[in-house]
Formats: structure tokens, sequence, C-alpha cells
């Protein structure tokens, strides 16, 4: 939440500035509740305010908090045999063994800080490149933006697994690979997104007061266009990081998980084979990623009903 | 009743087979009916003289005869060739023919189509060594031919088998076109047991009997539909429900598993002898630390080959220890065995100079495995980064997207270690010895000498065995040999691949001689046919 703080101060500092600024963060100040306390806090508030926004938050905390600090209570290697193949969940093994009689909670635990690592780091990699070509293509318009929405659309009509399985295929399937595919496959859509922000604001007043006060353009992206075309950005990046999950449980599935890293996809795609002779093998880290996507898509709905003005006056 | 009901069931099969041919065409077969084989292996063409593998063998063998065939116990049978005899000084082979096979389009087999094949066989097919020692092959009469060798040959009787040696009618294939490209390889004409009516492309193909085979009685089936399956699950049910009657080639624990536990099924490892495939672990002997014999030996001591066996495989495979495949009457039992020892394993290791570092890592090396057969393939590769873990070895496991690109590392020496399947093809002349002889060292070629290994006194005993022909004197140099391989480690031998056929209950006269299914299914018959 502290990265929402600046931005949306800033943003606040220069509606002050213009002089009528009809965006959301504007309305958001006429508001009598905004008006006492800072817009971050209101939205903090407000994502209280819903149950199932809170729910999400704390699985998602609970998941994160395990794949830390597990590691440190659970010491089993997670690629080392230490059992028979197969053997059922008892008190030598948790959760059982899988086909090679590796223990699968650590493979959980250690499967959950890849996996939740490579959510985390595609969803940048994603809104990084998706916000600098959408709001380059909508702020300045002209040759840029048809230039970059025909990159835009040449990468949104390839089917994205089957581009992120050739990606992966040429450069060798390792955990950093993956990431970066998941990234490079998924930016599309948060382009298209900034890029619709960013032409609804470039055209509004206080853009225009900022630039008539001497602004250059990169200021005007950075620092002024960009914390108001915010929210929905961050909305979006939330549900990025849910579908790169099932991105990376998805490759691994297919047989592109990287085999020297334990993660959940790993370990479905490995176990699936064998679903019959040891169902525990693949039900617990299925179980792990339904409950880590729904923890960010939770979060992601109570974040946008946190940052959305027309639901707040509710 | 009950004959009058069985004589009725085949009639009626038969009928559905037959649909276009007279009532009297299947009315006299004894048995009759027809078999449909299940198969994921899809021929490139039918042709086993320019095709090597089971995919083609299956088809090849029926449609083809050869000079001669082979028992389960790797005695010769006279098939093509009603008698043979090996001159005194080992450097010609007299074949003489049966009087009275005809090819499928009716013209006579004689010893000029047995020429032609021989010869054409040596130019065209993939293993090179199996007829490099034919000078040329002499016609005195239409019945007889006569092989002419330039060293003694003993390899030759195993490679007359009907999977290595097709005869060919000339008058059709030695019209001038390339052989590998040939049209009539898609629309072969053979003098076997069964002929080609159909085949759709990646779907299925049908072979009927051919009723001028030589063989009085046989076939005794009708027909043989098979049917291509791109899923290997889709095959397992098709069986299961008795769709299939046969379906050979099953190698998943699990699913050989699940077929034994089926009431209407006989699932056997038998017929696969001849095969012979060997599942490895191949070492880049020219790569450092690799090329120090001793690190080579510690992994394979660190490498436990019965709980690979025992628990990875199920128990279904067979414990392989050296380069010729258990089963092989030539297979030297007696060689080191490299039982699981840590300590030996870490000693050998100081010995060679690899010393742990602080982290107790000795060296980072990578393990490649050939896509697509996770038993016997990836799983071990990824036990073996466990095992090796243990020895201070730190294992990286490298995965392929398909199989050229793991054939395109491996034959570029581009790899530490890698797993491998390769074929022992019944003779080491045929399918061994192009792994060990440093002459067979081609960069870009898979499955030649990829490990680099090369030894001169390895190189003597191939060559002085290839062209023994006392029996026991060759065995005694395979058995040297074997003896040096295994202590080289150029490869740590692990399991001969569990190749197994599910075959339906009503079946009689099974084909368990050393080529199994890829031999001609001349005598498979129904005695229950199977309800419809």
């Amino acid at each position: 939440m502290s990265t929402l703080e600046s931005p949306l101060a800033v943003a606040e500092s220069e509606n002050a500035k213009s002089a009528a600024g009809p965006s959301r963060s504007a309305s958001v100040a006429e508001l009598p509740v905004a008006k006492a306390v800072s817009p971050t806090r209101a939205a903090l508030r407000q994502f209280g305010k819903s149950p199932s926004g809170v729910a999400g938050a704390i699985l998602l905390v609970l998941l994160v908090a395990a794949t830390i600090f597990g590691p440190f209570i659970y010491h089993v290697d997670p690629l080392e045999i230490v059992g028979m193949p197969f053997a059922p969940p008892d008190a030598d093994a948790l959760l059982g063994t899988d086909y090679l009689g590796r223990d699968v909670l650590s493979g959980l635990i250690h499967g959950g800080r890849a996996t939740l690592t490579v959510g985390a780091v595609a969803a940048l990699i994603t809104i990084v490149i998706g916000v600098s070509v959408g709001a380059l293509a909508g702020f300045f318009g002209g040759w840029m933006d048809s230039l970059l929405v025909k990159i835009t659309e040449f990468f949104q009509v390839l089917p994205p697994l089957l581009f992120a399985m050739v990606l992966v295929t040429l450069f060798g399937a390792k955990l950093s690979t993956i990431t970066l595919a998941i990234g490079v496959v998924s930016w599309p859509s948060a382009a298209r997104l900034t890029r619709a922000e960013f032409m609804r604001l470039r055209d509004l007043d206080f853009i225009k007061a900022s630039r008539a006060a001497g602004a250059g353009s990169w200021h005007l992206i950075l620092r002024v266009a960009l914390p108001n075309a915010l929210p929905p950005i961050i909305v979006s990046a939330t549900l990025a990081i849910g579908v790169a999950i099932l991105f990376e449980g998805g490759l691994s599935f297919l047989g592109l998980g990287d085999p020297n890293t334990m993660s959940w996809g790993l370990m479905i795609g490995q176990n699936r084979n064998y679903v019959l002779d040891a169902w525990w093998a693949v039900t617990f880290p299925g179980a792990a990623i339904f409950l880590a996507v729904l923890a960010v898509s939770l979060v992601g709905d109570g974040i946008n009903d946190a940052v959305n003005p027309r639901l707040r006056r509710r | 009743m009950l004959l009058s009901k069985r004589s009725f069931m085949a009639g009626a099969l038969g009928g559905l087979a037959f649909a276009g041919l007279p009532f009297e065409a299947w009315a006299q077969s004894a048995g009759g009916g027809t078999l449909v084989i299940g198969s994921t292996q899809v021929p490139r063409h039918f042709n086993g003289a320019v095709q090597s593998g089971i995919a083609t063998a299956l088809p090849s063998t029926q449609i083809f005869a050869s000079p001669l065939r082979y028992d389960d116990k790797w005695n010769p049978q006279p098939y093509l060739a009603k008698s043979w005899e090996i001159a005194p000084d080992g450097l010609s082979v007299t074949l003489k023919l049966v009087d009275d096979a005809l090819f499928h389009d009716g013209k006579p087999v004689t010893s000029e189509d047995v020429a032609f094949s021989i010869m054409a066989i040596k130019e065209n097919h993939p293993f090179k060594t199996m007829l490099a020692a034919v000078d040329k092959v002499e016609t005195p009469d239409p019945k007889t031919a006569v092989i002419k060798l330039t060293h003694p040959h003993p390899a030759l009787l195993l490679a007359m088998s009907p999977a290595l040696m097709p005869i060919m009618p000339k008058h059709v294939y030695g019209d001038g076109q390339d052989l590998k490209t040939h049209p009539a390889n898609l629309k072969p004409i053979g003098s076997g047991p069964y002929k080609l009516v159909e085949y759709k492309q990646g779907d299925y193909y049908t072979l009927e009997k051919f009723d001028k085979f030589f063989i009085p009685g046989r076939p005794k089936l009708d027909k043989i539909v098979v049917r291509l399956f791109s899923d290997p699950n889709a095959l397992l049910v098709s069986t299961e429900r008795g769709e299939i009657h046969s379906a050979p080639f099953i190698t998943g624990v699990r699913d050989i598993d699940r077929l034994e536990k089926s009431q209407n099924l006989v699932v056997t490892d038998k017929g696969f002898e001849g095969i012979g495939a060997l599942n490895w672990l191949a070492f880049n002997t020219k790569k450092k630390p690799l090329d120090d014999v001793r690190v080579r030996q510690a992994i394979a001591y660190a490498a436990n080959r019965d709980f690979i066996v025992k628990k990875l495989m199920g128990g279904k495979a067979t414990p392989s220890t050296g380069p010729i495949a258990p089963g092989s009457p030539l297979e030297e039992k007696n060689v080191e065995q490299y039982k699981f020892d840590l300590a030996k394993a870490s000693k050998l290791l100081d010995e060679a100079g690899l010393k742990p570092n602080a982290d107790g890592v000795r060296t980072t090396l990578t393990i490649d495995y050939i896509p697509g057969g996770d038993e016997q393939q990836r799983n071990v590769a990824e036990y073996m980064r466990s095992a090796l873990k243990r020895i201070g070895i730190n294992l990286e496991v490298r995965s392929a997207p398909d199989f050229p690109t793991w054939a395109q590392r491996v034959s570029n020496y581009d790899f530490d270690l890698t797993m491998d399947t390769v074929y022992n093809w019944a003779d080491p002349v045929i399918g061994v010895d192009r792994t060990y002889l440093s002459s067979n060292i081609r960069k870009g070629i898979i499955w030649s000498n990829t490990q680099q290994y090369s030894n001169p006194k390895v190189d003597e005993l191939l060559g002085k065995a290839a062209v023994e022909t006392a029996p026991d004197k060759r065995k005694a140099l395979y058995s040297e040999f074997q003896k040096i391989v295994v202590q080289d480690v150029p490869i740590y031998y692990i399991n001969a691949v569990p190749y197994y056929n599910a075959f339906a209950k009503g079946l009689g006269n099974l084909p368990t001689s050393i080529w199994g299914i890829a031999s001609p299914l001349d005598e498979l018959q129904w005695v229950t046919p199977p309800k419809t």
C-alpha cells in the first residue's frame, strides 16, 4: 500500500495547483471524508469495508508468510529424495511424497516462493512495459501513438500461451526466462488501459495548466498524468499477478517448467500422470494455486472498489 | 453346440472383414477373423529395407518375407531360404530358396530378387555395419543365392531376420528410382503372409491375408488392422475395452499395471530380446572432469540401480549391467556391478582431485534426457540430481523441448551427462559396436559414439569379434569387451527398457520369438474370437 501513498499525494498537490480538475482524484477531493484524510487513507478505509477484499488480503498474507518463514521451520530439501515414491501422507511426510519420493509439503513451501515470485515479478514486468508503452502512446498521440498501437496489436494477436512457449523453448526452461516470457506476452492489455487513461487525461485542464506553468513532457507524464491514471493500473496489476501464476502453472503443465526449481506448476505438471496413484502430489499444489489466485483476485476487486469514486459515494 | 456357435462367430467376423469378397474366400480358412493392433508408432512408410525402427518393422515384416526367421531361443529357422550353408572359410553363405514363394503381384521370388535386395539394403539401410562385409551376391540358378563376403561376418545370420532383410521384388523396386523415396514404399509388394490393402496416413492401415503365401495353411488370420493413436491414454482405454486386441510396445509402469489387472488381456514382456533396448546414463568422456575415469566410476557408485529399477520403475524393468542386453546369448553378467557405495564414490572423487568447497560442492555438471519418456528418462535424470548431491556434485537437469534439440546437443558433444536409450538390434555388430568404436566418433550423428569413448583394446576386440566365426571364441571376445567397457564407464548401464505387449485372451500362438511382433504373425490366430 505504501506504493500508493506518494503518487496519490503528488496527484493531490498537482490538483491543488490546477484550477478545476474533474478527474477522479479531483472528485475525491470534493467528498467530505476525503477532505479530512489523505486519499490513500480513504482508499484503505474503503478497502476495509469490503469483506471479500479483506479476506483475500489475509489469505495472501498467510500464503506469503508461509513461503517466507516455512523453510526456517520445515527443513526438508524439496528436490531431495527422502522416501519411497508415492508414499501417502503420514507422520514421515505430512503431505506424502511424489513420483520420485520427494516431500510434497516441502515442495509446497519452496514451490510457493518460486510461484509467488514469478507471479509478482512477471506482473511487474507486465505493468512496466504496458504502462510505458501506453503512457507514451496516449500522451503524445500522432505517429508515436500509431506506431506503438501497431506494436501492441502485433503482440496482442499472438496467442499468449503459445508465444510464451516459443520464448521458453528458445531461451531455455529457466525460472528467469519463464518469468520474462510471461511478462513479455501479457503487457498489451495494460498498455491499452494506460493509453485510454492518458488520452482522457491529456486534454484536461489541470494538465493544460501544468503545461502552461512550464512543465516538460516527462514531468507531465510521470508527475502529473501518471498518478491520476494509477488506480485502474493498480487493479490490473493485482489481477496480472493471478494471471502470471496461472501462466506459470500452464507452462509447467506442458512440460516447460524449470526442472531445477520446485514450483507449484511444476509439481502438478510432473505428477499429473500419476494422479490415480498419488492424488496428494497433484491436489495440494493445485489447491495452493487456487488459493493464491483467489487471494489476489479478491484483493484486486477490493482495491477496485476502494479507488472507484462512483462506488465510494454509496 | 459350442462348436457351431464358434464357427458362426468366425464366419460373421470374416464376413464383416471381407465385405467385398465371395463367401468361399473366408469360409475355407481355418480360424480367420480380424486382429486389431493399436500403436502410437506411426510408420513413415512400410519398407524396412531403408528404414529402421519398430514403427516400420511391424508392418514391413508382415508384408515382406526374409531369408531367415528366429525362434524364442535365438535359433535361425528357415523362411524364404529352406536351407543355408556357411563355407568353411566363412567367406560365402549359400541360400537355397523355397520353390513356390510368390510376390503379392503373382511373380515368383527368385535369387535375383534376393541379390537385388541384399545389395539395396547394404546401400540404403541406416545400419551401415550390418552388411558392410557383403561384396556381392551370385545367382547360379533362380533358387540359389551365394552371398560373397570380403571377410567372415557372423552377424549376417541375424541380419537376415525379417525386421532387417525384407526381400523386395526387383521388378518393382529395381526400376532405378531412389529406394529411400520409392513410391512403392507406401504401396509395398512383398512375399510375406499379409499384403497392404489400405493406408490412411496417421490413422490406420489394413493388412489382408495373402492367399498364395508359400507356407501352406498360413496365415491364420484373415486381416490385421493397425490403428494409430496419437494419445497413449486413448490406446490404453481402447485396449481395456477390447476394441484393440494387441497393444505392443507399452513401456509405462502404471500402464502395464493397469493392463495386467484387466481380465481380458494377457500381458507379456517376451518378444523384445532381438531389439534389446537399453536405457542408460552416458558420459561425455572428453569433457573435464568426466575425462577422469575415477569421476565416472564415482558417479556409477553413487547411483542406486536397485532403487531406480525397483522403485522408480515399479519393478517392471530388468536391470542391465553391461553393453549387451539381458537375454542375449552374448551377455556377460560377470562384470563390475557398481553396487551402491557412497563412501567409495567420495573416495574416488577425492583421489581425482575434486575436493569439496566450503558448501560441500565438488563440481557442477548438467544432465540431459530424451523428452517424452518420463519414467525411463526424465525421472531417472531427476533421481540422479538427488543421488549425486550426496557426493557433492551439483547436477543441473536440462530439459529439451523436443527430440531434435536433445539430439543436436548430444551429437555435438554439448553435454556432460545424458540419459539415452539405444537398441542392440540382436547382433553386437549391428547395434552395439557403433556406441564404442573410436572410428564411429562422428560429430552431428546421434547414436554414434557420442561419448567420444576411445580405447584401442576395445577397438581391437570388437574388430576381432566381428569376423570370428567360432561361436565360443566370439563369445569370449565379447566377454572381454564387456568387462573393459564396464570398467571404463563411458556409460553407466541402468536397465533394459520394459517393453510389454498386451494381447486379448482369445488369441493363440502369441509371437514370443526374439523379434516378437516385428516378425511375421502368420501363426497368430483366434482360439476364442471376441464377442462383438
